[in-house]
């Protein structure tokens, strides 16, 4: 039954999975093709009145689409697990002929395929807005390719520090989704314990959450560089094998931090759904 | 105690059981006693009984209410009244549960309790309660009395604190869940869906789930399947939402309050929908304080009051020896 949960979670939440890279994507090509038209609208007669207002419209939509698609794209799925197990529509998820973990797992599974589609949104979204920025003065790009040399340079560190590193940063990339919507569904189900605003309870839970976890991220930075020391390393990091060993003990603790929160904030939520259950 | 291990009424304590001498029947004096021909059990188009139910307690030829203890007779004796609860006039207070005539109930409750709080009454204590295949139940009782909260024990909303609740012999879950087709009293669907797209919903997680019959019942009511539920009336929601639970072919119906938003004439149809699509082998357990509207189609009622059966039997025999309505019964019975 897993397969048609999923399904149904698919069809009832696509739109708005898909509005938010839309939205993210579109704006960048926007960016795209008016940046180039600056110069020729600044040599203008009226570009002096004109292109402060464009910059400032380009901008405002900019950081909507992107903190717009940032906050929609979490908090939607963040409510749609509330309303849709937690409200009215619960007594009819709760008593179809499907288990309880179906119903979480394919919520949780449709709100990341969304996570990761957002993602690769932004990514897509930098490269055709860096196009337009880079592509303002000339045709070439030659801008653009000074550009991603610049990029390299800055984070050129990143690929010289090793595989093993490069694996566990994207590990911890993708597993922080799962951890931060598993958070979410944790709120949630605390607040639904509540008798009254359990929706605002939630979002206390979330933030309280939140808070716990950015804690303990915290705590870990600060505890890699402590252990650094028993290492025998430098603690100044002049070097980059300094810096590489610091980042492998900081990214193996954040590994832990993510597995551990992942594994109680999913047995903590399943026993919540199945057990403390409180429907209005 | 009874062949089921609880008393056959009186679960909450109040008077005889069921077993004590002289109360054998476990319910009052008959219809047909001396010195009651005016008492309760009049039909109501009887002369003389204009009130509508039951006469009051000032019955000609009963001045004591029905019910009374014959005179000289040990009070421990008589059977088990309403009164002995000290609400309203005295009545008998019929237990016979369901006799269990298979291997499996299709519902049974064994020693249930559900308590929300630890130091707070329980919402049902010690529930035992058997439902056979082919019944149409009605579970009555006054507000807070835990008809709700033993619907949801049933379809899994909740846990027991104690005791369990069996479907064909298996506790809430999928299987379950599978046989029981539940209507809550409240919308439950999403507002922002069409009706044709509930339909595929029910279509494609439920196995038993009859289309044709939905569209056809849809089409009987005139709702339009391409309407958004939040266009339509609450009345003609609650109708797509007893139509879509009424289109299973399910072993258990579980109906909390299916008549309670719509129009008298729509009630007709609904009932006469529930009759003519439900399986004769499946059974109807119907919560409702529309008893009147339903009674005609009871086959069994179960009274519940303060999480307690406060007393079940056949509507049949309601009416034959009281010669009453259940709903006229439920009145006397739980009045204030």
């Amino acid at each position: 039954m897993l397969g048609k949960c999923l399904k149904h979670e698919w069809v009832e939440t696509w739109f708005i999975g898909l509005a938010c890279c839309a939205s993210v994507i579109l704006v960048s090509v926007l960016i795209m093709f008016i940046l180039p038209t600056f110069p020729k609208l600044a040599d203008s007669d009226v570009g002096v009145y004109v292109l402060p207002i464009l910059i400032l419209t380009l901008t405002i939509i900019g950081i909507a689409a992107v903190a717009g698609a940032l906050f929609i794209g979490k908090y939607f799925f963040f409510y749609r697990y509330y309303k849709n197990l937690f409200t009215d529509q619960g007594y009819l998820m709760h008593t179809l002929p499907v288990e309880t973990q179906d119903l979480v797992h394919s919520k949780l599974i449709v709100a990341l395929i969304w996570q990761y589609l957002l993602a690769i949104s932004y990514g897509v979204a930098i490269f055709f807005g860096s196009i337009g920025v880079y592509g303002l003065f000339n045709d070439d790009f030659t801008d653009y390719y000074d550009f991603l040399n610049g990029l390299r340079e800055v984070f050129g560190f990143v690929f010289d520090v090793g595989k093993p590193e490069i694996a566990l940063f994207a590990l911890c990339m993708l597993l922080y989704p799962i951890m931060d919507m598993l958070f979410c569904f944790l709120a949630v189900a605390i607040g639904q314990l509540g008798k009254k605003n359990r929706f605002v309870l939630a979002i206390c839970a979330l933030v309280g959450i939140s808070f716990v976890q950015r804690f303990a991220m915290n705590i870990v930075s600060a505890v890699s560089a402590v252990l650094n020391i028993f290492f025998g390393i430098n603690f100044r990091m002049d070097t980059v094998e300094d810096v590489t060993a610091q980042y492998d003990i900081m990214l193996v603790l954040f590994l832990i931090i993510e597995v551990v929160a992942i594994v109680g904030a999913y047995l903590w939520n399943m026993h919540l759904v199945k057990n403390k259950l409180n429907l209005e | 105690m009874d062949q089921f291990g609880q008393n056959s009424f009186n679960t909450d304590g109040y008077g005889n059981p069921a077993n004590e001498p002289g109360n054998t029947a476990g319910y009052g004096n008959p219809v047909s006693e001396p010195g009651n021909a005016a008492g309760y059990g009049n039909p109501v188009s009887e002369p003389g009984n204009m009130a509508g139910y039951g006469n009051p307690a000032m019955g000609q030829g009963n001045p004591a209410g029905y019910g009374n203890p014959v005179p000289g007779q040990n009070p421990q004796d008589r059977p088990f009244m309403s009164a002995d609860l000290n609400r309203g006039p005295r009545l008998p207070v019929f237990n016979e549960p369901m006799q269990r005539q298979g291997e499996v109930a299709l519902l049974e409750c064994r020693n249930l309790t559900k308590r929300y709080m630890p130091n707070r009454p329980a919402a049902l204590e010690d529930i035992n309660l058997y439902i056979e295949p082919g019944h149409i139940v009605g579970l009555l009782g006054p507000n807070g009395s835990g008809k709700t909260t033993l619907i949801k024990l049933a379809n899994g909303l909740l846990q027991p604190t104690s005791g369990e609740i069996l479907v064909y012999g298996k506790k809430p879950g999928p299987a379950s869940k599978s046989i029981i087709s539940y209507l809550p009293e409240r919308t439950y669907v999403d507002a922002q869906n069409t009706v044709a797209k509930l339909v595929d919903f029910f279509a494609d997680m439920y196995q038993d789930f009859d289309e044709n019959r939905a569209m056809q019942m849809l089409a009987a009511l005139g709702i339009n399947p391409t309407e958004r539920l939040k266009t339509l009336s609450k009345g003609t929601r609650e109708k797509v939402q007893l139509i879509l639970v009424m289109s299973r072919d399910a072993g258990l119906y579980i109906l909390d309050e299916p008549i309670a938003g719509v129009d008298p004439a729509a009630r007709d149809y609904i009932i006469r929908t529930m009759l003519n699509n439900y399986n004769p082998h499946a059974s109807i357990l119907i919560s409702t304080h529309l008893i009147s509207d339903i009674e005609n189609i009871l086959d069994d009622a179960v009274f519940i009051r303060y999480g307690h059966i406060f007393g079940q039997c056949s509507a049949e025999r309601i009416h034959k020896d009281l010669n009453m309505s259940i709903d006229a019964y439920f009145r006397e019975v739980f009045a204030c």
